[in-house]
């Protein structure tokens, strides 16, 4: 093994770990906030440290800190210790896991050797996300079991006929877009996305598929118990279901373990409907051909989103609370921060152009582009959770097994026998 | 299997399962005080009262596990033929249509016992 | 198109069973309906299988769907026998359900599902295909069993039924694995073609593998070291139901059985000598168990294990020629006429919640119903091998057959088997007419069964005379 290629192997794993894991942070500030927003209120914004307050960032690192330093409570009525500490552990680990399959980047091409952007080189694809999120409900019916406590087993059996319910949907609607994609590999089915419709429109999963987006993504919401489908968790139903006798930490692992698995379906939404890392209209091909260009592009795009980004937090960050004048001096600093990064990432680009332009470095800046643009995708998909959980109220037990099976089962058949006639008819 | 594989294999494993651990760090980091209280099921501060957690549970749930069953062995049959489907063509598609037909002619039949129907 | 064509008769039924299926989800239609709708459906299924066995000289059926099923002209005799069981067990559950509890609507569908399995049974010309049809067939005939689970009688039976019947499920999976690892193939063809090259003893792994499917294969006929069961089950099934399971599982297992081991004779000759020992005991230790019943449903049980000696001695003295299946599907026919008659017959006579179903509870039913009880004798002196029925040619022919292929000892033991068997017949024969009543034999429910059973006399005299070819 080369040096080269321990190197992006370490990256890449860095990256499937730690991205999710940072996403958790970004994506419960994007829940208060949000919650916020949608409420009409405030939402965090008194925590901080020296009078920054990072638009309430600073709140989730101290709930992680609080948790951390909480009393680790095992109580007494517990009999199966092991398995009550294993099934937090399962529900975070299958989460992650589900992560390892899926593409940040089109496949590097560097000199001779092909570089899977993804954080194993597995070629299974979709297969190791439905093996792997099966594992899930493990994690959760464990803890309602090893609680042996009446809200606890009722949360756990219901987030287990859930799950398994919902799964089905979601898969017979994963073999619709496989008829159409032809393939379980989801670089391969991405690339299949950066293809054009009729030379106009991008060939995204979401425009071949309509009719198995939606069934897909209500399973999703159904899948990571995410209301209009947190049954599991229904706090004026049974107090919090499954993880009603988790504290500290334990608790904390189910909560990273659930916005997680939000981010990673999140993904995996955007990967088989929005077209993954691709840019519209500009594919892998097209952007390493043309990337000279696309970096003055950059270069031009940055300063003009930077000034429009400085002008909102110029107009937001300052207020009346605690103190006026500590909320001018925090917002000034914010500023002088965005146009240093812009000056900075300015001067690679500028640097890149005038001396790197041409081979790897064009393959690596579309890479990074790609990365972001996915990011960028991936996060919008979160706030379409959180936005449905502040928008829609909580299903009703009997209506949920009746959507499931009554209503997406069929319609996800009725999808299949559609595309498949298409599919051959196309030949 | 190449190297590659493997070396990625094993650290995302290592670190997927390794990270979990830090959950044994508030058995050290936390305070550690004892009472009757914590030593009972978590019933919102009341007394738990009625039932208990190891008492019978709905036999719906069974129900649904085996339905579960069948469907999703479907879709595992299901998964090879969408992919390969522009090779096996016409026949392959009537054939499949017949298997979902049948499979679908159950699922009206368990709707119509009212398998659903949760009173 | 000839693989559709060939397997006409299947689709039809499975398409008859699915409609019943759905008829009995939305609960359409009510008791009587069902059990005509579903004996007509029967009658239709039997029709085809007869257009099918008609248009057999014209169609290139021996070896459809990649030699995995093939038909024949004794696997169409076997459907036919089938079907026509099928719809004398609807006719006939139709008034049991008349006058006992525990009917649901999706009897008529499992008895059809159950036909189902069977007639794909009796086209396998493979072991996993005919696992799969086995399987079909006995989850059918399990819930067919233990549908009523109010009474306990019916859940032991299918508790027992159940537990063993899926390990011997169990047993013919592990055979045919075995088989396949020791000889490459699981089509008959290919395992009688791999036997006549090496013989069987080369590979200890195909040994072990037959001997896991024999043991199948004994339990599913009910002979001899896996007999237990059938007594206690045939019991507690419901009495249309266990003149199904009599009859129609029978033939379908024996077909299957015949298809294995007569593909061309090999496997035949290394099993003969372990078959013969295991059938002159199945004759025997089936009559010791039938002399001592007091119960008919018992008795006939036990009679059942003997009738399989039977079908064994058949198949011992068969050689490859058509000839042995010929007098195979003629002695199941003949089997099949008088089961069932006598089971439609008991549908009818049982009362509620089978009350009469002891040898004592019919004495004197010749003064009380005439007809019914000359019926039942008819049936009896079939079972019995009695001139002029159809159960005595069937017996002649076999062996005639056990006698001509040299199975001198066979043939009389099973001359003095049947012998013995004509005590416990009789015993019911005179119970019905040298005795008093002291019942009044009330009968209700509409008059199904009983011209079921009429129709089946006058068939068991009517078949005695079909001319087997000779």
């Amino acid at each position: 093994m080369s040096g080269t290629e321990i190197f992006i192997t370490i990256i890449r794993v860095g990256f499937g770990v730690f991205v999710p894991l940072s996403a958790v942070a970004v994506m419960v500030w994007m829940e208060r906030r949000g919650a916020g927003f949608i409420q009409d209120r405030a939402g965090p914004n008194r925590c901080n440290v020296l009078g920054f307050r990072f638009g309430g960032l600073l709140q989730n690192i101290a709930d992680a800190i609080k948790l951390l330093f909480k009393e680790d409570v095992i109580p007494g009525h517990i009999a199966h210790k092991f398995y009550f500490i294993l099934a937090p552990a399962l529900v975070f680990i299958t989460a992650l896991l589900c992560f390892a399959v899926i593409p940040f980047a089109d496949a590097l091409v560097l000199g001779a050797s092909t570089y899977l952007m993804q954080a194993m080189p597995l070629e299974l694809g979709i297969l190791w996300f439905l093996a792997i999120i099966g594992f899930g409900v493990y994690g959760i019916i464990l803890a309602g079991w090893a609680s042996h406590n009446k809200y606890g087993l009722l949360g756990g059996l219901r987030a287990a006929a859930q799950v398994i319910s919902y799964e089905i949907p979601m898969g017979l609607a994963l073999v619709s877009l496989l008829a159409v994609y032809g393939t379980v590999n989801l670089t391969e089915v991405t690339q299949f996305q950066g293809r054009l419709l009729f030379g106009v429109i991008p060939m995204w999963g979401v425009v071949l598929q309509p009719l198995g987006f939606i069934i897909f993504v209500i399973a999703a919401f159904a899948e990571t118990n995410r209301t209009p489908f947190d049954l599991a968790e229904g706090e004026s139903e049974i107090v919090a279901g499954f993880h009603v006798e988790y504290s500290s930490m334990k608790f904390a692992l189910f909560f990273m373990g659930e916005y997680i698995a939000m981010f990673v379906s999140s993904a995996l939404i955007v990967t088989l409907f929005f077209g993954g890392y691709q840019i519209p209209w500009l594919n892998t091909q097209t952007l390493v051909a043309h990337a000279r260009p696309v970096a003055v592009a950059l270069m031009l795009i940055l300063p003009a989103a930077a000034y429009v980004f400085a002008r909102w937090i110029g107009f937001n960050n300052p207020g009346p609370a605690p103190n006026p004048a500590q909320r001018v001096r925090e917002t000034k600093v914010y500023i002088a921060v965005v146009w240093s990064l812009v000056a900075l990432i300015e001067v690679i680009l500028l640097g890149y152009i005038v001396a790197g332009a041409g081979g790897a470095a064009d393959r690596i800046l579309v890479v990074w582009l790609q990365t972001a643009v996915f990011l960028l995708k991936t996060f919008f998909v979160c706030f379409v959770y959180v936005w449905v959980r502040w928008t829609l109220p909580r299903f009703r037990y009997d209506q949920l097994q009746k959507l499931g099976w009554e209503k997406l089962l069929p319609l996800a058949l009725f999808n299949i026998f559609i595309t498949g006639a298409v599919v051959v008819a196309l030949g | 299997m190449s190297a590659e594989l493997v070396l990625s294999g094993v650290l995302f494993f290592g670190l997927v399962v390794l990270l979990p651990l830090i959950m044994l760090a508030t058995a050290f980091l936390g305070p550690r005080a004892q009472s009757a209280a914590k030593n009972e099921p978590y019933e919102s501060g009341i007394k738990p009262m009625v039932g208990r957690a190891d008492q019978k549970f709905s036999v719906k749930f069974y129900l649904l596990a085996i339905l579960f069953l069948i469907f999703d062995i479907e879709t595992v049959f299901m998964l090879p033929w969408a992919v390969s489907l522009r090779e096996l063509g016409l026949s392959g598609f009537i054939e499949m249509s017949v298997f979902i037909l049948l499979l679908f002619t159950g699922l009206i039949y368990v709707l119509s016992k009212g398998v659903l129907n949760w009173r | 198109m000839a693989d559709l064509l060939a397997l006409l008769p299947l689709i039809v039924t499975t398409a008859a069973a699915i409609v019943v299926m759905l008829v009995a989800g939305f609960s359409l239609f009510g008791r009587e309906v069902m059990a005509l709708l579903t004996t007509g459906l029967f009658m239709f299924c039997f029709f085809v299988q007869a257009a099918t066995l008609v248009s057999m000289p014209f169609f290139p059926y021996q070896q459809t769907f990649g030699s995995m099923l093939a038909v024949s002209p004794f696997s169409g005799v076997a459907g036919l026998i089938i079907l026509a069981c099928g719809g004398f067990s609807a006719l006939a559950s139709q008034t049991y359900f008349g006058h006992n509890k525990g009917y649901v609507p999706e009897f008529y569908a499992m008895l059809l599902f159950a036909a189902c399995g069977m007639l794909l049974l009796t086209m396998a010309a493979e072991l996993i295909t005919l696992f799969i049809a086995l399987e079909i067939m006995s989850l059918a005939v399990y819930v067919l069993v233990g549908a009523d689970r109010e009474r306990l009688l019916r859940a032991e039976a299918v508790l027992k039924y159940l537990m063993l019947g899926a390990f011997s499920g169990g047993f013919f999976v592990m055979g045919a694995m075995f088989v396949y690892g020791g000889l490459g193939t699981t089509s008959f063809a290919g395992i009688s073609r791999v036997l006549a090259e090496s013989g069987l003893f080369t590979s200890p792994l195909a040994t072990a593998g037959f001997l896991l499917i024999l043991i199948c294969f004994l339990f599913k006929i009910a002979a001899v070291p896996f007999h237990a069961w059938v007594v206690d089950v045939y019991d507690g099934a419901p009495l249309p139901v266990t003149g199904f399971m009599a009859t129609a599982v029978k033939t379908a297992v024996f077909c299957a059985l015949v298809n294995l081991l007569l593909t061309d004779g090999s496997l035949l000759s290394v099993w003969r000598d372990i078959l013969w020992y295991l059938c002159v005991v199945t004759l025997f230790t089936g009559n010791l168990i039938a002399l001592g019943q007091t119960n008919i449903k018992r008795m006939l049980a036990a009679s059942g294990i003997v009738h399989s000696g039977y079908l064994l001695i058949a198949i011992i003295s068969a050689d490859v020629t058509g000839a042995s299946r010929t007098v195979i599907g003629f002695y199941l026919a003949a089997y099949a006429l008088a089961t069932l008659g006598i089971f439609s017959a008991l549908s009818t006579l049982s009362g509620n919640d089978e009350k009469r179903i002891s040898f004592a509870d019919f004495n004197g039913l010749a003064k009380v119903h005439p007809y019914s009880a000359a019926m039942i004798t008819v049936f009896l002196l079939s079972m019995a091998g009695i001139p002029p029925t159809a159960g005595f040619m069937a017996k002649f022919y076999i062996i005639t057959a056990a006698f001509s292929a040299g199975q001198l000892v066979l043939g009389v033991l099973g001359l003095i088997s049947t012998i013995l068997s004509i005590y416990y017949y009789v015993r019911l024969i005179a119970a019905m007419y040298f005795t008093t009543p002291e019942d009044d034999f009330a009968i209700t429910g509409l008059a199904l069964a009983p011209a079921g059973t009429a129709v089946l006399a006058v068939a068991v005299f009517g078949f005695s005379l079909y001319p087997l070819g000779w």
